[in-house]
């Protein structure tokens, strides 16, 4: 008969992986708990996928060295892909601000990711960003880049971010330009919010 | 706007109730301290998306609960469409709801459109600047929806300001913070500025009308960039630019921001004197019902159709003949008025009247005049 020795500490196996699910953003105990009798449902092939595929995103996918994108390797593939134009570089605040611009596939130049936007409040500052990293690699010998496109968020950190860096940039004698924001195409006027209207009258242009 | 029906859940001390007001007058009566006023508030949240008084978000659940529920059905007459907006707190969180789906406040607003006149707004033209900024955005909030957004922008950027002035080698931040409250700022002060140009004829009609004799009234928007009030946007937007860029070292070493719409106020004069130093009591009375009436009647036209007004206790705070004036005003509008009273109003016709007795957190639906013997 096998009993628990009497100073270990019994954990439910199952209240564990709740805890650790409910750990990831946007998941509450209710999903956590759905989430985790779904994968028992599945099984031991599943659960093995799954935690193979965590542990070798996390162990063998680091930054960019170029462009601070995910990568498994030294560079990211749009960094060594070289069909892409290196004179205009577009800076993102995420990796999943990237993936968007690159699913709409709009876009042939290089990247540069912030890894997050200017947050007093946060303490968050330009040294928490990534920066640095983009002046050595706009200083380093045989950089191309003639245009940055500022592609950060409209809200008020976005804003501030790109303000920051158009300061920082314009004097290195870059051509700076920022993403234009309005009404989304696939969306009706009758639904957009006023902000999003008010936005979008100021910004009108000439036909 | 028309209020067609609500709901409220666990808010504040009403556990569970449910309103059909009338068209034109609804009146909640009841004791003190039965939930009168907080029923008026839970209609007035969902349109201004704050509530009258200033509190915590748990002070609005009732002791207990962790959820509240305010769903209004409501109809603009304007468009003729019938709306289903719902509000939903937790201690953390405020959810809103519009046509059953989820929606971000920038959608919201605007949806129902309120005006509240409750005992507090008595203090308005001697009480603190804040109450006057406050009355000025309220207003603004209802005329022009995008004025949320500015005001949140602003507010936010403000804070990361007076946060990054503590900051050694701030200034490359500073400058592109600047830049953006100086864009929002703007934006607030010209659409205030504007406001009250068209609100004076308006006030000044409505005084003259209320106080007699009436000493002549001015109201001006004062902009601690005094020299800027009355500008257009773009030029107050780089004089205000210039402005923040002066005053750094001095906000550097006080760590807010000394300048700037959040500073500003309405000023009134009586016969060209401040009315804090010139004002009778009755004065500041007409004062303020001037304004209140202005402010509805600005927004009417604004909107073409007359908003929900919530009347809170004003028969108890005005005598009778200034109680008069406010319900012959009103009543000239056709629109809806919800109003709170400890007795049963006895000026309005029982027909366009519905009654609620309010006991304890409870609403009760009782015949608008009493009972024949
Ligand atoms: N979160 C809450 N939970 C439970 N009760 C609350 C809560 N907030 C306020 N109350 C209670 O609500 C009552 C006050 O209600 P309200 O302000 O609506 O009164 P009223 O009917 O307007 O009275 P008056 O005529 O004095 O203005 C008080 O008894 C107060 O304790
Ligand atoms: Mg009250
Ligand atoms: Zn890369």
């Amino acid at each position: 008969m096998s009993s628990p020795l009497p100073h270990e500490r019994r954990v439910d196996p199952i209240a564990r992986l709740v805890q650790a699910l409910g750990r990831l953003p946007g998941i509450g105990e209710k999903s956590a708990t759905r989430l985790a009798f779904f994968i028992m449902r599945q099984g031991r092939d599943f659960a093995q996928d799954l935690a193979t595929a965590l542990l070798e995103a996390t162990e063998r996918v680091g930054l960019c060295e170029t462009c601070m994108n995910l990568t498994d390797e030294l560079q990211c593939g749009i960094c060594r892909d070289a069909r892409r134009d290196p004179t205009v570089l577009c800076v993102v605040e995420t990796v999943q601000d990237l993936r968007a611009i690159e699913r709409s596939r709009e876009f042939a130049g290089q990247y540069h990711v912030l890894h997050g936007t200017l947050a007093p409040l946060e303490g968050i500052g330009p040294d928490q960003l990534k920066v640095k990293e983009l002046l050595v690699r706009l200083r380093a010998g045989g950089c191309e880049v003639k245009e940055l496109i500022l592609a950060t968020n409209p809200s008020v950190e976005g804003e501030a971010t790109a303000l920051y860096l158009q300061k920082l940039l314009t004097p290195l004698g870059f051509e700076v330009t920022r993403i234009a924001s309005g009404l989304p195409i696939g969306g009706d006027l009758e639904y957009a919010d006023p902000a999003t209207i008010s936005r979008a009258i100021a910004g009108r242009r000439h036909m | 706007m028309r209020l067609l029906h609500a709901e409220l859940t666990d808010f504040r001390n009403i556990a569970c109730a449910s309103l059909d007001p009338s068209p034109r007058f609804t009146a909640l009566v009841g004791n003190n301290g039965q939930g009168k006023t907080n029923a008026l508030e839970a209609l007035y949240l969902v349109a201004a998306l704050r509530p009258l008084r200033s509190v915590s978000r748990r002070a609005l659940l009732r002791t207990g609960t962790e959820l509240a529920k305010i769903e209004l059905k409501v109809e603009r007459r304007s468009t003729g469409l019938v709306h289903d907006l719902g509000v939903e707190l937790t201690p953390t969180r405020r959810t809103l709801f519009k046509d059953g789906k989820k929606v971000d406040a920038g959608t919201f607003i605007g949806c129902a459109v309120a005006v509240s006149f409750t005992p507090d707004d008595l203090q308005l033209a001697k009480g603190s600047p804040d109450l006057r900024r406050k009355f000025l955005d309220r207003a603004l909030l209802n005329v022009r929806p995008s004025y949320l957004t500015r005001a949140l922008r602003y507010t936010k950027a403000l804070k990361d300001r007076n946060r990054v002035l503590g900051e050694p080698n701030s200034d490359p931040v500073l400058d592109a913070y600047d830049e953006i409250i100086a864009h929002e700022g703007a934006a607030i002060m010209a659409a205030r500025v504007r406001y009250v140009s068209e609100l004076l004829p308006r006030v000044r009609d409505y005084f003259e009308r209320i106080a007699t004799p009436a000493p002549r009234l001015d109201l001006a928007y004062g902009a601690r960039l005094r020299d800027m009030a009355g500008a257009e946007e773009p030029d107050l937007e780089a004089a205000f630019l210039a402005k923040l860029r002066a005053r750094r070292p001095v906000d550097r070493a006080r760590r807010t921001t000394s300048v700037g719409p959040h500073l500003d106020d309405l000023e009134l004069a009586l016969d060209g004197l401040p009315v804090k130093e010139r004002a009778s009591q009755g004065q500041h009375r007409a004062l303020v019902l001037a304004l209140k009436l202005a402010e509805i009647t600005h927004l009417a036209a604004a909107l073409g159709e007359a908003p929900l007004l919530l009347l809170d206790d004003m028969s108890s705070e005005l005598d009778a003949h200034r109680s008069a004036q406010l319900f012959e005003a009103v009543g000239a509008l056709d629109g809806q008025v919800i109003l709170t009273s400890t007795e049963v109003p006895t000026a309005l016709a029982a027909a366009d009247l519905a009654l609620y007795r309010v006991k304890a957190g409870n609403l009760e639906r009782g015949p608008a005049a009493p009972a024949p013997v």
